[in-house]
């Protein structure tokens, strides 16, 4: 996968599979920049262990396993000439070979390939509507059953990237779904009356992802804020709040005909807002 | 019971046309934001009956969903899409204004587009500038879309059911503050056909033409002023396109006096179009300059009493047909 291309076209994962052929995925969570790190780079600068991160990279076109493979085991093992670009990071590489993935064989070369290596189940044939194949995984890719288990510990559970064959040789538009959550229907009084808007299960799992307690819980671990600054900044915030409300409780209704004001830029009303 | 006592709420009028429409007909599809539970009410209840493939949740995109409506239209279904408020309408405008309202004229009439839009619109207590529109009055100067907007859950029911069936774009207005107001809806399908006015109540003083939730408004003035000695007529044009002209110069012709109630801004408004085509077709049966109550020509504000000094109720209502036969306001 060249590095340019993935930049310029993130996709969703269901996009990717519309278009597997000739494409690579990845998903991956976001790395640690060098800043961070200390000076050898094996821990955090504060000396705190490195995050533990997950990756996982398909590519569909197959390898020549004779020159691929490594002969012989453990940490002494020769790179093949596949493998020979690694050969600056091979005492970090550990090369597992010799699995079988059945759910990797059969029916569609490429669907099967990429369902089979990240959920481990056969891929279940859909609708194309108009394309020529379409599919989509049998069941979850193992990245997402990461995810789902330590994702919350990190500001985004997984991130996505891929580059679909569909795009690069322009054979037509392509559908970029983000899956978000919300958390109330359209209007919050509405469950009142109309039922849950989503189901209470998918609500708390959701809640366990949402960004604003994971930042505050990712600034205590990096050590940047501890929880007096924090709890300061949330009181402060809440007391302006709170201070709104009360003035606006307090103040009298305005006057009628200041509903015919304002429609218009107001050189004088703007002159009086700044010397305030 | 007889069916013209059987009372039934507006909004879920509005249900049992769709209900209705859908039911004589298989290629009538309802699609839009949360229809499946419906967060006005019209909608709720159809994907039970109907299932999710002719009642189909969109996403958040009024652009997306209308585009898609005019398509389906354009190829063999008879999509209605809930806009839900009014002013979201201003969201999809390419698509109602250049795209639906544009393609039967376009093709020298060869396509049909059967389609509906309705939606809750207008003021509904201070939901705000950005959610009380009421974008009729721009609709009616686009040529080519077709605008209803009844006053009473009767009308809302048949009307619906005659837009559906109607082969051209309907944008149908539900004025928000009638969605819980009760009427006689008879069980029984019915259409009231477009282009046909009522006449909400006869009188012989001054003619009160009144649209959507105004119509109620109307006949509450004309309660209090028929204590004052003043007999007002009441006329409900139902649809604003096409606009039952007659009736309304009928209506003029007899009374002598015309005041129109809108619920929208002044400033080209259906009053304003009402009232010049009644001073062009009519000027000789007038005793008075026709009078326009309708809204400041400002934002809906947020502000209760911000609010009330913007929108017209039935007191403004009165003051105009005071003025218009010569009386003092009322003291208030």
């Amino acid at each position: 996968m060249s590095g340019n291309r993935a930049s310029r076209f993130a996709l969703s994962r269901r996009t990717m599979l519309r278009g597997m052929l000739g494409s690579a995925a990845v998903a991956l969570a976001l790395p640690p920049l060098e800043a961070m790190l200390n000076s050898n780079g094996t821990a955090l600068a504060n000396g705190d262990p490195l995050p533990r991160r997950f990756m996982t990279w398909f590519f569909g076109n197959g390898v020549r396993l004779e020159q691929w493979t490594p002969q012989g085991q453990g940490s002494g093992y020769e790179l093949t000439d596949e493998l020979a670009p690694l050969v600056n990071v091979k005492d970090y590489c550990s090369i597992l070979s010799g699995f079988d993935n059945k759910a990797g064989y059969g029916r569609r070369g490429h669907h099967d390939g990429v369902a089979g290596f990240f959920s481990g189940h056969p891929f279940i044939e859909i609708d194309p509507m108009g394309a020529l194949y379409a599919s989509k995984f049998g069941g979850p890719s193992i990245d997402q059953v990461a995810a789902s288990i330590v994702g919350s510990k990190t500001f985004m559970p997984s991130l996505h990237v891929g580059v679909s064959k569909r795009v690069t040789t322009g054979e037509g538009p392509t559908l970029l779904e983000a899956m978000t959550m919300r958390w109330h229907g359209h209007n919050e009084g509405e469950e009142a009356f109309a039922g849950d808007y989503r189901p209470v299960d998918e609500v708390d799992s959701w809640r366990t992802k949402d960004p604003i307690p994971a930042l505050r819980a990712r600034l205590l671990e990096w050590g940047t804020h501890d929880e007096a600054t924090l709890d300061a900044i949330d009181a402060e915030e809440t007391e302006r709040i709170e201070a709104a409300l009360k003035f606006a409780e307090a103040s009298p209704f305005p006057d009628p005909e200041e509903a015919l004001q304002h429609v218009f830029f107001d050189r004088q009303v703007h002159e009086m807002g700044e010397a305030r | 019971m007889s069916s013209t006592e059987r009372q039934g709420y507006f909004v879920r009028a509005m249900y049992e046309g769709l209900r209705d429409a859908m039911a004589e007909d298989d290629t009538v599809v309802v699609i839009g934001e949360d229809v499946d539970r419906s967060v006005i009410g019209a909608t709720k209840g159809l994907i039970e009956q109907f299932g999710e493939k002719r009642v189909r949740n969109t996403p958040i995109s009024e652009q997306a969903f209308v585009g898609a409506c005019v398509g389906a239209a354009a190829s063999g279904l008879r999509p209605v899409a809930d806009m839900m408020i009014g002013s979201f309408l201003y969201v999809a405008m390419d698509q109602v204004a250049n795209q639906a309202a544009k393609l039967p004229y376009m093709s020298g009439g060869q396509v049909q587009l059967p389609m509906v839009l309705f939606t809750a619109s207008g003021p509904s207590g201070s939901a705000a500038a950005q959610h009380s529109e009421n974008p009729h009055p721009m609709l009616m100067n686009v040529a080519g879309l077709k605008i209803v907007m009844p006053g009473t859950p009767y009308d809302a029911k048949g009307l619906m059911l005659a837009a559906v069936r109607d082969p051209n774009p309907v944008v149908f207005f539900q004025d928000a503050s009638l969605a819980g107001v009760k009427g006689p809806v008879p069980e029984e399908l019915y259409e009231v056909p477009l282009g046909v006015a009522d006449v909400k109540r006869e009188g012989e003083d001054v003619t009160i033409v009144a649209i959507g939730a105004l119509v109620r408004q109307a006949l509450k003035a004309a309660d209090q002023l028929a204590e004052e000695g003043i007999s007002a007529e009441v006329v409900d044009p139902r649809t604003l396109v096409p606009l039952d002209v007659e009736t309304i110069l009928q209506s003029v012709r007899k009374t002598g006096r015309l005041v129109v109630a809108d619920n929208a801004r002044r400033t080209c408004s259906a009053a304003s179009e009402i009232a010049a085509t009644v001073a062009e077709q009519a000027f000789d049966a007038l005793e008075a300059p026709p009078l326009r109550v309708a809204w400041e020509d400002v934002p809906v504000p947020f502000s209760p009493v911000l609010e009330k000094r913007v929108l017209v109720d039935a007191a403004k209502i009165g003051d105009a047909v005071r003025k218009t036969v010569g009386r003092a306001p009322a003291a208030v």
